[in-house]
């Protein structure tokens, strides 16, 4: 029985050496159970050693894999190639980062969000620790829980047309990873992360496109996340007004 | 160390209050101004016809359609909200769309124009119903 193949293209460059991003066809042995990645693994162990990507648990949990696969932001290792007609799959780096080499992406941009929006529990006093831990409901872990599934996979801002218009905007992860510690009721640090999400680049700038939210492989939905923190920034906004010295 | 500093777009945040009201009331009252306007209206479906008092079996039909606000104050507020709010909907959302096809350079323009369109719909909206509640009339 003659082997199935399939026929991955993947984006070369080398900013070394190339110009510009070209594409490379590989013709590799397929089998029904093999993801995206295994096709890249079996290119660069089999075919051609220097191409480039990165991936680490090969099981939908570091983030570290994403891709542009038939142009759509999704992670190689949880796209199965039985997936794509005719098995022929085009493969990209993510869209609106900078190309470091074949489908690396600068990530440095993303990190620098992700910090700014300090993804930590803020205290204005912080217990001591014979004091016990910081106890929290079942409901109060409801409020936040889905946005604490983020795998920092960067699909949402590939996916997303406004950060590729604009890089300075906070964007989808980020906000949601915000959201997550201002919904978090041990946390005490809204004051701290409310002018840094309010800005005009923080969650104003979105306009509600929304797909972020459809590529997110771990169901979490920032959209919901920019919309709420929206509201929070609206009411707050009209609160000052009125309550000049009670609001905020 | 460096301190960090963050400009709060806090009347950005008001306008954006204001679109998504209007957004929340162009879906429910909208679709009740179309209906009395487009549909009751011209079939004679709905008040456009008063009961005379000297005969309750006759029916005088009046053909107005000004009537919903011609000296009722909920009748035009109803439909300065309506189309008020729909208006800004309209504008902030087109602003938006503009952005999103990548206009983002011209946005201050856009903005600048927006608003204009905006309050100028408002304040020729807000002239006509006065002028209707007070009157009965547009002169
Ligand atoms: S929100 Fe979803 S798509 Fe965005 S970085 Fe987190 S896991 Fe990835
Ligand atoms: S390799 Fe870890 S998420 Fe894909």
């Amino acid at each position: 029985m003659s082997q199935e193949i399939a026929t991955i293209r993947v984006t070369r460059y080398r900013p070394e050496k190339d110009s510009q991003p070209f594409f490379q066809e590989y013709k590799v042995p397929y089998r029904h159970d093999m993801v995206v990645l295994d096709a890249l693994n079996y290119i660069k162990a089999e075919l051609d050693g220097s191409l480039t990507y990165r991936w680490s648990c090969r099981m939908g949990v570091c983030g570290s894999c994403g891709a542009n696969i038939d142009g759509e932001p999704k992670l190689t290792c949880a796209s199965f190639l039985h997936e794509f007609k005719d098995r022929t799959i085009t493969v990209e780096p993510m869209s609106h980062f900078p190309v470091i080499k074949d489908l690396v992406v600068d990530m440095e941009d993303f990190m620098e969000k992700l910090v700014k929006i300090k993804p930590w529990i803020i205290r204005k006093k912080d217990s001591l620790v014979e004091e016990g831990e910081y106890r929290q409901s079942s409901k109060e872990l409801d409020r936040y829980q889905q946005f604490s599934s983020c795998i920092n996979c960067m699909l949402c801002y590939a996916a997303c047309p406004i950060y590729g218009l604009n890089e300075k905007f906070l964007g989808p992860a980020a906000t949601a990873l915000a959201y997550r510690y201002i919904e978090d009721s041990r946390d005490q640090g809204k004051d701290i992360r409310f002018p840094i999400v309010h800005e005009i680049e923080g969650v104003w700038e979105c306009t509600l496109v929304g797909e972020c939210s459809v590529v997110c492989p771990k169901g979490v939905d920032p959209m919901l996340a920019i919309q709420r923190t929206k509201i929070l920034g609206a009411t707050n906004a009209i609160k000052s007004i009125l309550m000049p010295r009670g609001g905020r | 160390m460096k301190m960090e500093t963050h400009k709060v777009a806090k009347l950005h945040a008001i306008l954006w209050g204001i679109f998504s009201l209007g957004g929340m009331i162009a879906a429910f009252l909208l679709p009740v101004m179309i209906y009395m306007t487009a549909i009751a209206y011209p079939f004679g479906l709905w008040p456009f016809s008063r009961e005379n008092p000297a005969c309750p079996s006759c029916l005088t039909l009046v053909r107005d359609p000004s009537l919903l606000v011609t000296g009722h104050l909920l009748g035009a507020l109803f439909v300065f909200v309506t189309i008020a709010g729909s208006l800004f909907h309209g504008i902030f959302r087109f602003q938006s769309a503009l952005t999103e096809v990548g206009l983002l350079k011209y946005r201050r323009a856009l903005e600048a124009v927006g608003y204009f369109i905006i309050f100028v719909g408002i304040i020729v909206l807000a002239y006509y119903l006065i002028a209707w509640y007070l009157n009965g009339t547009i002169t």
